[in-house]
């Protein structure tokens, strides 16, 4: 406060005159340059005026000075006065900056000179009030005392000093000290979480008492603890602003406005600052507000200087806090991938309990930043020597944390391989010179290793056979998986994944007992699983074949029994078991009983083309002799004479029984591939049924099919049926949500430039639509397929290229969008790498090799796109 | 991400069956339905250590997703603003 007035004064140049000769009784006095010799006595006058200076100035202590000097030289009525007036305002200057000792020597020395003045004897309560000489001046007669002959305004000081201080209370002014003692019991009771107890204390107050305004400040801190804002402001907006209740709302009020930061108010930094030692036994919320603002300006090493700090000072009492920015400050430097933030809290802060040498960071960091295989796998190795003086790893749990960091490293180096082209030419050539220096080799030689030792580590590491597996799926070595997750099966039997793969393994080599047994594992694991029936009916039919096939019909009968108590499933109709009773029997050399279960399966369904289809083919799997009663040829005939008429029936079932196998094998390769031929009379038979009367179960299963087929380019006339079945499928049954995504997914095929956009919109609505309101088993599914879909004809429809390029490329893919892609092509915007991994992506997605993608891009896409500007005809 | 450890209240070192003993201990204490912040607090640290293989991983190569300086300044202010302020520091709140 000194300080603050010095400077004020300190600014006026004659004034520093004055004051220097008057208090150091100079000879020499500096103005300006020039040096004069001077009388050190002034007139009182000159004095006079400087006191007056001073008061409007504000600066009391210079003009109590000033005012004592001219009154010496000359006692006038105008000396006196002022002398009196900067007194008081010394006094009470005094006072209130809480230096009570000194205000009240002031007062005392007023008091002393008697006061003449009617403003001054005015002002004189209230100052008697601050220092404490308030009943002392009573009792001298200096002032009128008492309650009643005081004035209001000094009554209502004395009650605020009183709360504030209930030692303050004057003796001569009756029940101050009882009303203050009221008020902080009140506040006792709030403190004390009983807002009843402080209401009632405060009851008795009435209006005109002093304390009156401590009713409304105790109402709104009840309603301030409640967290009813709306009371608390109503309450504190009553409070006159000079007033001491007034004053201590402010800083509640910033408190409870969670918009305020603490810096925003002096008031409530203040508040803060002495709310906090209290609370939390140290500064915590303008500390952080600090440390936030430094973080906001990028001053990162002020930041960690200023956490070093603080730990040093409060970390005893605020441990939690503490551990909790190490941990904050520890992962921002790692988010940021910056060596330079992490350097500056190596030299400043202690290494976390997680990371002693900060080696964990340091990989991290370098995983982000890609600072080389080498230097993270360094990094990793020495944390792993960490790890035993790390106290959260228990000692058990040393070698469950060397394994997961190997398992770590082992996928650092499957991205390695990645790094390096997979295409089968370069496949070819890696294949050709298996060199050991080979990057792309040896970067998988320490995959694998990385992740064999972590398996030697925790041989029940579930996740490292994973990765390990579909490594070697990556790399076209599926036998090598199959090992992997035929070890996982050893340690962990329940591993889900591992089943899957090894039942599908099995299945593409048509080895029926091994897939029998992983499906009734998988039942196992999952016994309500609609897929899980659909694999132990595979599963059951396989072993059936593979046991007749090896003359042991016994078991192949109970095989297919068991397919009777397990239930047929979605995928199969019953004939299906009963075509392969039939086959079963022919193999046991029991025609008869084959020849009936054949009879049996014709009454099992209407129409007989896909029970001749069923047999056909199954006498072809189960390698029925021709010899065998010229059998194999009779069914072959008698499904190709069933095909001659056109029906419904037939072609939903045919359609479905190769829907479901090229689920399995999409390109009925392998084994499968003597199914191509009666594939093809299927496709044949079912594009000539455009004026069957379809029935809507057939039609979907038709359209499924023709769905799957209509992506090889073999198949590709019929694109043109398959289109006019789902507009009959549209037309004729609306409510099945499926013939409209299917159109829908069609016409997006042509691209979002060439397509009928709002053909495509149709569609994916109505399916939306009709997907709400049915009781298909996909609902949720073909509502964020067609979704999605419509997302992406609404920013294809917005002809801006940021709102194209934002949309993924495997967006595009999935909905053989060619169209979508091409302006990348074109304007250059993607390296040549980026280009084929992204056709690479399309085609893996389409199931179609890259060399027909871009034949069907040039062949679909550009001739359409030509057509439609001059400008794309000219790229 | 406040630490799991200090929300339970108890040691690094702990074991299985005593992060498992505090957690039942500390539901006890504070039921969904009567403490539901402070249960839900409880179990989303219970989460991160009951299972050791989560809890190891997540300790080698976990970044605290939730934490944020912004976090803990809400949560000191709101500390402050639900506490109960003695008389006597509230009334010098208005001193000089």
């Amino acid at each position: 406060m000194n300080s603050v007035l010095r400077r004020g004064y300190l600014q006026d140049r004659e004034f520093v005159y004055n004051t220097l000769c008057l208090n150091a009784n100079m000879d020499v006095v500096i103005m300006g340059n020039k040096t004069k010799k001077q009388g050190n006595r002034q007139s009182a006058e000159d004095v006079f005026r400087y006191a007056q200076k001073a008061m409007e100035k504000q600066d009391f202590k210079e003009a109590l000075k000033n005012a004592k000097v001219c009154f010496r030289q000359d006692p006038s009525h105008e000396h006196r006065q002022i002398l009196e007036r900067s007194w008081l305002a010394r006094a009470l200057q005094l006072a209130r900056v809480g230096l009570q000792v000194e205000g009240r020597a002031a007062a005392q020395e007023l008091l002393a000179m008697g006061v003449s003045q009617a403003d001054v004897q005015q002002g004189l309560p209230e100052l008697l009030l601050a220092v404490g000489l308030y009943d002392q001046a009573v009792t001298s007669g200096k002032i009128s005392g008492g309650a009643q002959e005081a004035d209001p305004a000094v009554l209502v000081r004395a009650a605020d000093r009183a709360v504030a201080d209930p030692a303050t209370a004057p003796a001569s002014l009756s029940g101050i000290r009882e009303g203050a003692a009221t008020v902080r019991a009140a506040l006792d009771s709030l403190s004390a979480g009983n807002e009843g107890a402080a209401m009632a204390a405060l009851g008795e107050v009435s209006r005109n008492s002093p304390f009156a305004e401590w009713k409304f400040f105790v109402r709104g801190l009840a309603a301030y603890y409640q967290h009813d804002d709306e009371t608390m402001r109503a309450n504190w907006d009553r409070l006159a602003p000079d007033r001491f209740a007034a004053r201590l709302a402010a800083p509640l009020r910033c408190l409870a406005d969670p918009t305020l930061a603490v810096g925003d108010r002096d008031e409530f930094r203040q508040a803060v600052r002495i709310l906090e030692p209290d609370i939390f036994g140290g500064p915590v919320v303008w500390y952080l507000e600090s440390l936030q603002k430094s973080l906001k300006e990028d001053r990162w090493r002020e930041a960690v200087v200023g956490v070093r700090r603080w730990k040093k000072e409060f970390q005893p009492k605020l441990p939690g806090l503490a551990r909790r920015l190490d941990r904050l400050f520890y992962d921002l430097a790692i988010r940021k991938a910056n060596p330079d933030w992490l350097r500056e809290m190596i030299t400043t802060l202690d290494p976390p309990r997680w990371d002693p040498r900060w080696n964990r960071a340091w990989a991290m960091i370098f995983e982000l930043d890609d600072g080389g295989i080498g230097t993270i796998e360094r990094r990793w190795l020495a944390y792993m020597e960490d790890l035993a003086s790390i106290p959260d790893v228990r000692p058990g749990e040393q070698p469950q944390a060397q394994a997961m960091i190997w398992e770590r490293l082992g996928r650092h180096w499957t991205r390695e391989t990645a790094d390096y082209c997979d295409c089968e030419e370069c496949r070819r050539d890696r294949e050709a010179n298996t060199s050991p220096l080979d990057p792309v080799h040896l970067s998988r030689e320490k995959a694998i290793e990385c992740f064999n030792k972590a398996i030697s580590l925790v041989p029940g590491l579930s996740t490292a056979y994973h990765f390990l597996a579909k490594n070697y799926v990556a790399w076209k070595q599926k036998n090598a998986a199959a090992e992997v997750y035929r070890r996982l099966l050893a340690h962990v039997p329940d591993d889900v994944e591992a089943i899957h793969f090894l039942f599908h393994y099995h299945l593409e080599r048509g080895e029926g007992l091994a897939v029998r047994d992983y499906a009734l594992q998988a039942r196992r694991l999952k016994p309500v699983s609609e897929e899980t029936l659909k694999m132990v009916v595979t599963g059951h039919f396989l072993a059936a074949q593979a046991l007749a096939l090896r003359g042991q019909v016994e078991k192949a009968r109970a095989e297919l029994m068991a397919v009777e108590a397990a239930g047929l499933g979605n995928n199969h109709s019953a004939y299906d078991l009963t075509v392969r009773r039939a086959m079963v029997e022919f193999k046991a050399g029991q025609p008869r009983a084959g020849r009936q279960w054949v009879d049996q399966a014709l009454t099992e369904n209407d129409d007989p083309a896909d029970v001749y289809l069923a047999l056909a083919i199954e006498t072809v799997r189960y390698e029925l002799p021709f010899e065998l009663e010229g059998l194999p040829l009779q069914f072959w005939d008698r499904w190709l004479s069933s095909l001659k008429k056109r029906r419904s029936r037939a072609a939903g079932d045919m359609s479905r029984r190769f829907w479901v196998l090229m689920q399995e094998d999409p390109q009925l390769s392998g084994k499968h591939a003597f199914l191509n031929d009666y594939r093809e009379r299927v496709i044949k038979y079912v594009s000539g049924c455009s004026r069957t009367r379809w029935q809507a179960p057939d039609l979907l299963n038709v359209c499924r099919f023709l769905e799957q087929v209509v992506v090889d380019r073999q198949f590709r006339e019929v694109r043109k049926p398959f289109v006019k079945f789902l507009d009959i499928g549209r037309k004729k049954f609306p409510q099945e949500p499926d013939f409209h995504v299917m159109r829908g997914q069609v016409e997006m095929r042509k691209g979002t430039n060439c397509c009928d956009r709002r053909l495509a919109r149709d569609c994916f609505e109505m399916a939306i639509k009709t997907a709400k309101s049915s009781a298909h088993p996909k609902t949720a599914e073909i509502q964020q397929l067609a979704g999605k879909r419509l997302k992406q004809l609404d920013s294809a429809g917005v002809e801006n290229p940021q709102t194209r390029s934002s949309q993924t490329t495997d967006d595009f893919a999935a909905a053989g969008d060619f169209s979508g892609m091409l302006p990348d092509f074109f304007q250059g915007r993607g390296s040549r790498e980026e280009i084929i991994e992204m056709l690479m992506r399309m085609t893996e997605s389409m199931g179609i090799t890259p060399e027909e993608m871009v034949e069907r891009i040039m062949e679909e896409v550009l001739p359409n796109a030509a057509t439609n500007t001059k400008t794309k005809k000219r790229k | 991400m406040v630490d799991p450890y200090e929300t339970l209240g108890i040691s690094p070192q702990a074991d299985e069956k005593e992060i498992r003993d505090r957690y039942l201990d500390l539901v006890r204490q504070f039921p969904p339905d009567r403490a539901p912040d402070q249960f839900a607090s409880i179990r989303a640290a219970y989460e991160q250590l009951r299972d050791p293989t989560v809890r190891l991983r997540s300790l080698l190569f976990g970044l605290g997703k939730e934490d944020s300086l912004s976090t803990m300044i809400t949560e000191a202010r709101n500390h402050l603003r639900n506490a109960r302020i003695p008389t006597k520091t509230l009334l010098a709140l208005a001193k000089p």
